[in-house]
């Protein structure tokens, strides 16, 4: 359904899910700069022939695609950013 | 071997590439492709190796294939069986190609690879670009977008006639049975050029159109289970030789998923031909930029004669140039559509919201003395009520506005209903999400509520919810 164009869409549990989402992709993204060093050196261990390694980047992919795709859908829907309705 | 050397991520770096991931993104969502065209020179030109940008490229856009194939396959888009047969095909490609890479490197060094690499986008640019340049063209004049074939092609009855035993599959969306012979030289096309610029799509959506006959938007949206499947697989034969700067993807991606949301909704606001030209104008600059850096890789690899650093930095300077000008081109257009068509929308509202306030008396009228003695719109008898179901827009402001009034005229009960959808993606979603739609929903009904309470009779407004 579209949605209905309300200010009900910036209500305070809109804002705390986006703020939620928000903090969990901040904190992956924390994460990844704290490991900015380490991951290289996981690439050259995949290099080496520890196969195993090369599934890190896909783990990673699917985590941030999944928790950063929900933020950023909830973040534009709290702006107000929205689909011309047909 | 020439040591492959991950870039050096400074802050600046990483600014650069959120909003290098940011416009690509918008990009991507505004034109509907994976936007590694633009994202994979635009990391060349940042210093990161050829290889390097697409096995980073691809390692971010498989879980948003996997995402966009989930959402489409809601709306009975997605032959799985056909993405899957063709992405596994496609997997043969994106090694072949990889390996082509490796070859490439081993012989030849960065510089190699960087030629290779910027060598395919320039010609698949130029290609693309211009068929995209001259059907948008085409649509502006008034032509018409190429119309989907309404009798199949006599290469895809061709291809359909084809009758190889041992072969054969049935394919749901075709309503044919076609041979895995036919399938296994177009999905190793596609990822071949996928494994070689991150970019598949360019062969395989045309492709399922015009050889196996797949309508456009069947055809997109089975791309995204082949991307999904060639994305992984290619991710992980490239992450084994240890190409693949996860730092970098996941840069991207962060800037990426906010520009999509942009782009995609910008796409409701625009002409089709407008998408069009601006995609063309997209990818011919991004042409015209690689182009400007292929004298610095041959002079590497010492196929001309060395160029002066003064050289080198002018061209590399004007293809850098180029390619910000692309992007920045991008971001202006999409922007600028958006919150035009934004602008416009909220004022339709308005609009469609004045209009109907004449329908509520402000200034108290003679009250009919017996209220379902009112006139009737029925010759044949009493309407004593009436439903009218609204979804928040403005065409549904019309019918409500018009129900407000018959109802008045009659006398008569108003009830007033919204619907939401609900179904797997609220269960994955959970209930919060539901609610949020819910109170949506419940605040836009209360309005219609308060537009009626003028004297007549306004009935119970309610949402109810249900699985499409």
């Amino acid at each position: 359904m579209s949605a209905p164009s309300s200010p009900a869409r910036r209500s305070p549990r809109a804002l705390i899910v986006t703020l939620a989402l928000g903090a969990a992709s901040a904190a992956l993204y924390l994460l990844l700069y704290l490991s900015s060093d380490m991951l290289p050196e996981l690439s050259a261990t995949a290099r080496r022939g520890e196969t195993l390694y090369a599934l890190v980047p896909l783990v990673v992919a699917m985590v941030f695609c999944v928790v950063h795709g929900a933020f950023t859908g909830q973040f534009c829907a709290f702006l107000g950013l929205r689909a011309k309705k047909k | 071997m020439e040591h492959i050397q991950f870039i050096d991520l400074t802050a600046t770096t990483a600014l650069v590439l959120f909003l290098v991931g940011f416009v690509g993104g918008m990009v991507s969502g505004f034109i509907g492709s994976g936007g590694a065209f633009v994202l994979t020179p635009a990391m060349m030109s940042l210093g990161v190796p050829g290889v390097v940008a697409v096995a980073s490229n691809m390692a971010h856009k498989f879980p948003k294939a996997l995402v966009g194939a989930y959402k489409r396959n809601k709306y009975g888009q997605v032959d799985i069986k056909l993405g899957v047969i063709m992405g596994i095909f496609a997997e043969a490609g994106v090694l072949f190609g990889k390996q082509v890479m490796v070859g490439i490197r081993e012989a030849f060094g960065v510089a190699g690879t960087d030629l290779y690499v910027s060598f395919v986008i320039v010609v698949v640019l130029g290609i693309v670009g211009g068929f995209v340049l001259r059907d948008g063209l085409g649509e502006r004049r008034g032509e018409g977008a190429q119309q989907e074939l309404k009798e199949l092609s006599p290469v895809v009855r061709w291809v359909r006639s084809l009758h190889i035993p041992g072969t054969m599959v049935y394919f749901r969306s075709m309503d044919a049975k076609v041979s895995l012979l036919v399938l296994a030289p177009l999905g190793f096309a596609t990822g071949l050029l996928a494994g070689t610029i991150a970019v598949g799509g360019f062969i395989g959506v045309p492709a399922m159109m015009y050889i196996l006959g797949l309508p456009a938007l069947k055809a997109s949206a089975t791309e995204l289970v082949i991307a999904f499947v060639m994305g992984v697989g290619g991710s992980f034969f490239y992450a084994l030789d240890g190409f693949v700067d996860i730092r970098l993807s996941m840069i991207i991606l962060a800037g990426s998923l906010f520009g999509i949301q942009i782009g995609t909704i910008g796409t409701t606001y625009v002409k089709d031909y407008l998408v069009k030209l601006v995609m063309a104008t997209i990818m011919l600059l991004v042409l015209v930029s690689r182009f400007f850096y292929i004298p610095d890789y041959l002079s590497e690899l010492g196929t001309i004669e060395s160029l002066p650093e003064a050289t080198v930095r002018t061209l590399d300077g004007i293809g850098e140039g180029a390619l910000a000008f692309a992007l920045v081109f991008g971001a202006v257009m999409i922007l600028q559509a958006l919150y035009k068509g934004m602008r416009e929308q909220r004022l339709a509202e308005a609009a469609a919201a004045a209009s109907a306030a004449p329908a509520v008396p402000t200034v108290p009228e003679p009250a009919p003395t017996v209220v379902a003695a009112g006139p009737q719109l029925s010759p044949l008898g009493h309407l004593e009520r009436f439903l009218v179901a609204s979804d928040g827009s403005e065409f549904s402001a019309a019918a409500v506005r018009e129900a407000i009034g018959m109802a008045k005229e009659c006398g008569a009960e108003l009830r007033v209903m919204s619907l939401l959808a609900t179904g797997v993606d609220y269960a994955v979603l959970g209930d919060p999400i539901l609610m949020q739609e819910m109170e949506l929903a419940q605040a836009h009904l209360d309005e219609v509520k308060g537009q009626a309470a003028g004297g007549d009779r306004a009935g119970p407004a309610g949402t109810a919810t249900g699985d499409p």
